[in-house]
Formats: C-alpha cells, sequence, structure tokens
C-alpha cells in the first residue's frame, strides 16, 4: 500500500500546470513532444508491452483533467494506454477538457518512439525521464544488455512520494518584491494558422556548436538563443522596410530553466521557470555579436536564483492568496487567461527551449539514431524554438504557424556561417 | 547527401526543395530539377496512403459542393424563367452555360492525377458544349465547320505546350513563353478554319498577329534570362 500522495486517487495540479486549463483557447494548446529515434524499426508489440510497465511506474500520468469548484484537478485512472501510430501532422491535438482524455500520448513510427506530453502534467525534464525509461525498457524487452542506470526509472521499483511534489510550494518566500512588468515585445507578420503548424529541425555536431559559442565567450543556449533572436531582428527589418512597419519594438525571448539545477527536486511534474533576454532595437544597430554579449549577461543576471525566487514568489503567493483561494474556477478561468495573454503571449516575440542532454544511459548510444523535441504551436509568438541534445548529435527544431520562413531560414543559416555543418528534415522525418 | 547553395547546409534525402528558403536542392548530376509537383497533381501511385485518402476525401467534397452549386443555380435560372412565362425560353442558355462549367470542372476533378485523359476529356466537353449551342442559336449549323476545328485545334496546342512544358521541366516564366508562342498558332489556325469554311486557303492578318507573339516569346525568354540569377532574391522579398 502506497502512503502520501501516491495514495490518494487525485493530485492537485502543480503550480506552473494551473495557468494552462484555464486559458482553454487553442492559441497555445500547451502541448510538446519529446522523441527517441532508433537504428531499428521499433515493434510496437514489444513497445506496447514495455509502455504496459513503465505507466505503473508514473501514476502521476495516468491522469485526466477535471473541474472542481476552486480548482481543476487532476483524477487519476487505470484505463489502458496504447502505442499509436505517429501520424504526420507535428504534434497531437490534446483536448484538456474533453472527457476521458489522455494527457499523454505515445507514438511510433519507423524507428522514432515519441511522446506527446500536456504540460499540464510535467516540463521537458520529467517528459525525457519517462520517454528514457521507455525506451530502455522496451530495449530490456528485446533482450538488449542495457540498464536505466541511477537517472531513469524502472517498472519494479516503489514510487517515491517526491515525484508528486509541487516543488514550487516548496521554494516559496514570502515578502520578495514583485517580479517587474514587461513592455510589449515585437511578434513576426503573418496570420496564425494552428491547422498549417510545421517544423523544421536541424541536426549539428554538439562540439562544433559549442565552439561556435564559445568564440563568442557565450554558453551554447545563450549563442543559440542570440541566433534566433537576430533571426527574429531580421523578420523585424524585413517588416520594418514595408508600408505598414512593426508596433512594437523589444524582441524579448522566453528562455525556460529547468530549476532542478537550482533547487534539487525529484518532482516529475512541472518544475520550470524561465528567464526573458531582451534586445530593445530603438537603441541602435544590434550586430549578432551584440546580441550574444546582451544574451550572455542578461542571463547571468536572471539565472541567480535569487531573482528566480522572486517569480516563484509572484506564482505561488496568486495561488496562496485568500482572495484568489475562496474566488470560483470559473473567475480564475477569466483572470488568468487576461494573465497570460498580457505577461506571458504580449511580453514574448518567441521561445527557446534548451532540454539539454537527453536522459539517457551512455550505453545506449549504439542503438539511438537521435533525439527529437517539439514544442505546440502558439498563436501570439508564431514561432518556436527546441533543442536537445544526445552523444554529439545535437537537434534543433523551430515550429511556426505562419508561412514565412525568414526566423528558421536566418536561425540556421547563422549557425551555418559559424562554421556548423548542419542537416536540415522537415516534420516528422 | 543534397545541399542547399544559398543557407549551405545539407538536406535529408527524399526532400527537393531547401526547406528554409525553398530553392530546388541540388542533386548529384542534376543541376536543374523543377519543383515536385503537389499532392493534387501527382500520380496516386505515389502518394502514401494517408496522403490518397486526404486527396480522395478533398475530390469527394469539392465534387458535392460543385452539384449543390450548378443544381441550385440551375433551379433558380430555370424557375426566374419559368414564373415569368410558363415556358421554358431564354434560360436555355445559362443552363447550357452552368452544363457546360460543371461538366468541365467535374472532369478535372474526376482526372486529377491524369493530365492526359484531362485534356481529351475537355475537349469533348468544350465540343459538347459547341454542339448545344449550335442547336439552339443560329439558323445555319456551323459546328462541323467552325466549332469542331477550333476546338481541336485549340485542344492540340494546349497537348503540346504542356508535353513541352513536363519534357523539358520549363519554369513558369518559360511555360508562360511557350504559351504565348501557341496562341500565335492559335490564331493563324482560327483565320485558317474561317477561311477555309469561306473556301480559301490563306491566311494573312493572322501572321502579324503570330509575329507579334514570336517576339514577346523571344522577349520573355530574355527576360527569363535575366531574372534566373536574382530568382531567391524575388522569393524572399515577394515571400514566394
Amino acid at each position: 500500500m502506497r502512503d502520501g500522495p501516491a495514495a490518494d486517487d487525485w493530485l492537485r495540479l502543480d503550480n506552473a500546470a494551473k495557468i494552462y486549463p484555464a486559458t482553454r483557447n487553442d492559441a497555445a494548446p500547451a502541448v510538446f513532444r519529446v522523441s527517441v529515434t532508433l537504428r531499428q524499426r521499433v515493434r510496437v508489440e514489444r513497445l506496447q508491452e514495455a509502455l504496459d510497465a513503465i505507466v505503473e511506474r508514473v501514476p502521476y500520468y495516468r491522469v485526466h483533467l477535471r473541474r472542481g469548484f476552486f480548482w481543476y484537478y487532476l483524477q487519476r485512472h487505470e484505463e489502458p494506454m496504447r502505442v499509436e501510430r505517429l501520424p504526420v501532422y507535428p504534434l497531437t491535438r490534446i483536448m484538456l477538457h474533453r472527457r476521458g482524455e489522455q494527457l499523454l500520448h505515445v507514438y511510433a513510427r519507423g524507428g522514432m518512439v515519441a511522446a506527446d506530453f500536456s504540460h499540464v502534467l510535467t516540463d521537458g525534464y520529467g517528459a525525457m525521464r519517462f520517454l528514457g525509461s521507455l525506451v530502455v525498457e522496451y530495449l530490456r524487452r528485446l533482450g538488449e544488455p542495457v540498464d536505466p542506470g541511477p537517472l531513469l526509472m524502472r517498472p519494479d521499483e516503489e514510487v517515491p512520494g517526491a515525484e508528486f511534489e509541487d516543488a514550487f510550494q516548496n521554494h516559496y518566500r514570502e515578502g520578495l518584491p514583485r517580479t517587474p512588468g514587461l513592455e510589449p515585445a515585437y511578434h513576426i507578420p503573418g496570420i496564425a494558422s494552428m491547422g498549417g503548424y510545421r517544423t523544421v529541425t536541424g541536426h549539428m555536431p554538439v562540439d562544433a556548436a559549442l565552439r561556435a559559442a564559445r568564440h563568442y565567450g557565450a554558453t551554447l543556449t545563450e549563442y543559440l538563443v542570440a541566433a534566433y533572436m537576430h533571426a527574429i531582428k531580421r523578420a523585424f527589418d524585413e517588416q520594418a522596410s514595408g508600408l505598414i512597419g512593426p508596433r512594437h519594438r523589444v524582441i524579448r525571448i522566453e528562455v525556460p530553466v529547468n530549476m532542478r539545477r537550482i533547487h534539487p527536486s525529484q518532482t516529475m511534474r512541472n518544475f520550470s521557470l524561465f528567464v526573458s533576454p531582451e534586445i530593445d532595437l530603438r537603441l541602435g544597430d544590434w550586430p549578432f555579436e551584440r546580441i550574444v554579449r546582451r544574451v550572455h549577461h542578461q542571463m547571468n543576471i536572471e539565472l541567480d536564483p535569487a531573482e528566480l525566487s522572486r517569480q516563484i514568489a509572484r506564482n505561488v503567493g496568486g495561488e496562496r492568496s485568500s482572495v484568489v483561494r475562496v474566488v470560483p474556477r470559473v473567475a480564475k478561468d477569466l483572470y488568468l487567461s487576461h494573465l497570460r495573454r498580457t505577461i506571458g503571449d504580449r511580453s514574448y516575440s518567441g521561445v527557446v527551449s534548451n532540454l539539454g542532454r537527453f536522459i539517457l544511459p551512455d550505453d545506449l548510444a549504439p542503438y539511438v539514431e537521435s533525439t527529437g523535441v517539439v514544442l505546440g504551436p502558439n498563436a501570439a509568438y508564431k514561432t518556436g524554438c527546441a533543442v536537445v541534445s544526445y552523444q554529439n548529435d545535437l537537434s534543433i527544431t523551430i515550429g511556426s504557424v505562419v508561412g514565412d520562413r525568414t526566423v528558421e531560414r536566418e536561425f540556421f543559416r547563422r549557425v551555418a556561417a559559424d562554421g556548423v555543418q548542419i542537416l536540415i528534415s522537415e516534420g516528422n522525418r | 547527401m543534397n545541399e542547399c547553395s544559398q543557407c549551405k547546409v545539407r538536406i535529408e534525402d527524399g526532400i527537393d526543395e531547401c526547406p528554409l528558403c525553398g530553392l530546388p536542392v541540388a542533386k548529384e548530376g542534376d543541376q536543374d530539377q523543377a519543383a515536385r509537383p503537389n499532392a493534387f497533381l501527382r500520380p496516386e501511385s505515389e502518394l502514401t496512403p494517408e496522403t490518397q485518402r486526404t486527396v480522395r476525401s478533398a475530390k469527394i467534397w469539392l465534387f458535392e459542393m460543385l452539384s449543390l452549386i450548378a443544381f441550385t443555380t440551375g433551379i433558380i435560372v430555370f424557375a426566374v424563367d419559368f414564373a415569368y412565362g410558363f415556358a421554358l425560353s431564354w434560360s436555355i442558355l445559362p443552363l447550357i452555360a452552368i452544363g457546360f462549367v460543371y461538366a468541365a470542372a467535374v472532369v478535372v476533378i474526376a482526372l486529377l492525377h491524369r493530365p492526359s485523359l484531362i485534356l481529351v476529356a475537355e475537349i469533348a466537353v468544350i465540343a459538347g458544349f459547341l454542339l448545344a449551342l449550335n442547336s439552339v442559336v443560329g439558323e445555319q449549323s456551323w459546328f462541323l465547320d467552325l466549332g469542331l476545328p477550333i476546338t481541336l485545334l485549340t485542344g492540340t496546342l494546349i497537348g503540346l505546350v504542356a508535353a513541352v512544358v513536363r519534357k523539358l521541366r520549363l519554369n513558369v516564366i518559360q511555360a508562360i513563353a511557350t504559351g504565348t508562342l501557341a496562341a500565335g498558332l492559335e490564331v493563324v489556325g482560327i483565320e485558317f478554319v474561317m477561311n477555309r469554311a469561306r473556301g480559301e486557303l490563306m491566311v494573312s492578318w493572322s501572321l502579324i498577329a503570330f509575329a507579334c507573339t514570336l517576339s514577346a516569346f523571344f522577349l520573355i525568354l530574355f527576360i527569363n534570362r535575366q531574372l534566373r540569377g536574382r530568382h531567391a532574391e524575388f522569393r524572399r522579398i515577394f515571400h514566394l
């Protein structure tokens, strides 16, 4: 018999997840995909067996979203999870509010195994750990001598209560100053077509990309954020030379930060915040070198744990407020939708999410060809960039809901100009 | 592995256009590869089952919509005419026109993946249309002397242009040049058919029109040559 949260048949949403069901439009479905491409074709029946075993280990993912009077909550269920054929469309549409909707879907096609997660469940770390464990279990069932190691889960082990926790609550401190308000940011032009979501992926050697980043005195994330910002600036320049110029002149990028690196936690649910490097185009010319420098210094300042705790204080403080708690969920939905528009959608030009190294043991290298991550479409930003690596393969996927390809083109051209060899593919290839 | 000369990136096998700039990808021994036609124009056997299903359902939807529009319009035209004089009078012409547009569109939908058959079927539809018109308009028959030869001539020229464009993998501008030349030949042909109906076998004014189209043909080819080097720039500026 399990104790603690593992024993309950329902879960509270973690602090970060609370905003997603409230903003129930299709403008930003808060879905993302992690994938592992194996060198051999996937045997679906073995993968199904592995999934059946692994889902027992992750009860916090076997849930449906339900409406409570004050808050949404996650209702646990025992329904089977099926391995589905990977569709051509880059991401699943998870209907959060449809009764019985699974918030996690597992797909396979060719050598690729993919998991589409609703952000209500977890962030990139939880998704990678789940998929890594599934792939290891699958290979074990094929008789391959692989071991999950200390980072991944085994189906037969007990579920630690710490994996259920809302880690934001543990690091909340009262009385911290508010986070500053943000000026509206520039958005690339074009009419967003959520049904026309498309992705372009570039694979490149990690060491070459790192060399390029070090050349500018930046980390890989800083370098990629700067390249992405530079690409959006190109879109800005093109628009500025047209008849109707851009309305806003700040390019600000949302860069999620895995908080487990700062506050160690075992949680398998959301535990990410973000930093917001920006350039103000009214402040003169922004050659690439200047953008990298700016991003480097700004991210260093914002990654300070004390700075990040202000975000926790804002988010958790809001949730704990007596007034907010007694307000019915319907009213909270309206308020949270407004918040998401003002402090989220309106304030950022795009997002760069670097998941870092995919959580897979090194001895899986002979079996794994590549890894990947795709962010969900976003009608406000219209573009998003996701990064993940395994061994010496760095995978960068840029998704877009507009026909214009300036951002992805300028991004990859910028990186290629720094001497990095890039292999480009499209969609679910 | 293919490479995009514009973006300086390698492109995964199986992709014909650079996903970043849209330029046709340079392949080994294939310097000037034309862009691949989209799913609607490729032979059905080349499509994946999923794409086949999508194309099929789109075709059915189009067919249903066209049928609905043609039927509704026909009924309205007929009703207006009938209500006015309790007889079928002027509406016969719009009804024939509706039937012609409907048949022409349905032929395209049904034979989407077989362009050569579309051409033959469309010639038959046009001939049928002219025959129907001839039966209700004019006191003397003009279909065999004028309608049918001009239809066949037009169909033959369109077929020739399509074959040349396909065989030589011409781009849009080169295809327009070829079409212009064909239009010049069409004018000569039309004058010949008209004169023949009057018992003459000479052509005159149409040769001037042909000379003009010939000049336009060379001018368009020249423009195409000038633009080739600036192709990428135009695509970028106009977001093509």
